[in-house]
C-alpha cells in the first residue's frame, strides 16, 4: 500500500481491528496525526484545547436548564471556567466570541429553543 | 471506551475534533448519532462556529432522506475521538460531507453516519445515562 498525504484509500483498511498492530503503519499513524496538527500548534496543544472543549461542554449540558429558562430562544457559548456568552443569533454569538479574542470553533454552543420542533432527520 | 453523552430529550451524541486541512480548519464538534445516516454530516451551525467559507467548498454532492434532501460539499476531512482514558486516539480519515445552508437546516445537529458508526460496539442505554462506544476497527 502506497501511503501518501493525498490518498483517500490511505486510512482504509476494511476489517482492520483496533488497535493496530502493524508497527509500520502506527509510524505512518503517528507522523500523520503530528503533520495534521501541526499548523495548529501541534498535538500537544491541540490534546489540551480539546480537553478545555469536553470541560466546557460538560459546564454547558449542566447549565442548560436553567439557563434556557433565563435566556429563552438565545444562543448560548461557555468556557472551560464557566463563562457564558449570550447573543440574539448565532452570527451575533461567534462575533461576541471573536471580539474575546476566543475562537469560535472551540467552543460548545447552543440555541435555547423554548418550543423544540418535531424533526425527523 | 468513548464517552458520549444525551440531551434533555434523550438524543445520543458524541463529541469530537474535525480537521478539515484542504481548509486550514480545526474545530470541536458535538455530533448526533445518526444510524439511519450513511455519511457524517456538518450541518450550517457547525459549519458557522468553525467559520467554514462556503466559497471556498468545491466538490458538490448531495443527499436525500426521509427529512428531505440538501445539497452538500464533500471534503477531505479527519475525525479525532479521545478515550475515556484521556490518552488513546481514534483517528478516521474520511470524505465528510458539509450541508449548504437552506430553508430547514439553519439549526440542525450535525451527523455522526454509519460511515464511522459500523467500525464502532454502541451501548446506547439512557435511562442509566449510559452512552458509549467501544472502537473495534480504524475504517
Amino acid at each position: 500500500m502506497v501511503f501518501s498525504k493525498d490518498d483517500q484509500e490511505r486510512w482504509t483498511h476494511p476489517g482492520s481491528v483496533y488497535p493496530p498492530t502493524d508497527e509500520a503503519y502506527i509510524r505512518e499513524l503517528e507522523t500523520y496525526i503530528k503533520e495534521i496538527h501541526e499548523p495548529f500548534g501541534g498535538v500537544e496543544a491541540s490534546d489540551a484545547q480539546f480537553a478545555k472543549y469536553q470541560q466546557a461542554a460538560k459546564l454547558l449540558n449542566e447549565a442548560i436548564p436553567a439557563l434556557r429558562d433565563k435566556h429563552p430562544d438565545r444562543w448560548v457559548s461557555m468556557d472551560e471556567s464557566g463563562n457564558l456568552t449570550v447573543a440574539d443569533t448565532h452570527e451575533e454569538l461567534i462575533t461576541a466570541l471573536t471580539a474575546k479574542g476566543m475562537y469560535s470553533g472551540h467552543f460548545p454552543f447552543e440555541f435555547l429553543n423554548s418550543k423544540p420542533r418535531r424533526r425527523t432527520l | 471506551m468513548i464517552a458520549g453523552e444525551f440531551d434533555e430529550w434523550g438524543h445520543p451524541y458524541v463529541r469530537c475534533r474535525l480537521v478539515i486541512p484542504r481548509l486550514m480548519t480545526e474545530t470541536d464538534v458535538r455530533f448526533l448519532i445518526d444510524t439511519g445516516s450513511n455519511i457524517t454530516l456538518l450541518h450550517p451551525p457547525d459549519s458557522r462556529q468553525a467559520r467554514i467559507q462556503s466559497e471556498l467548498l468545491a466538490e458538490q454532492s448531495g443527499t436525500g432522506g426521509i427529512g428531505g434532501s440538501t445539497v452538500t460539499y464533500l471534503e477531505p476531512a479527519v475525525l479525532h475521538f479521545i478515550d475515556d482514558d484521556g490518552i488513546t486516539r481514534y483517528i478516521y480519515h474520511l470524505h465528510i460531507h458539509i450541508a449548504e445552508p437552506d430553508a430547514y437546516n439553519d439549526d440542525y445537529p450535525s451527523l455522526l453516519g454509519m460511515d464511522i458508526l459500523s467500525c464502532w460496539y454502541t451501548e446506547c442505554d439512557p435511562t442509566n445515562g449510559i452512552l458509549q462506544f467501544t472502537v473495534r476497527r480504524i475504517l
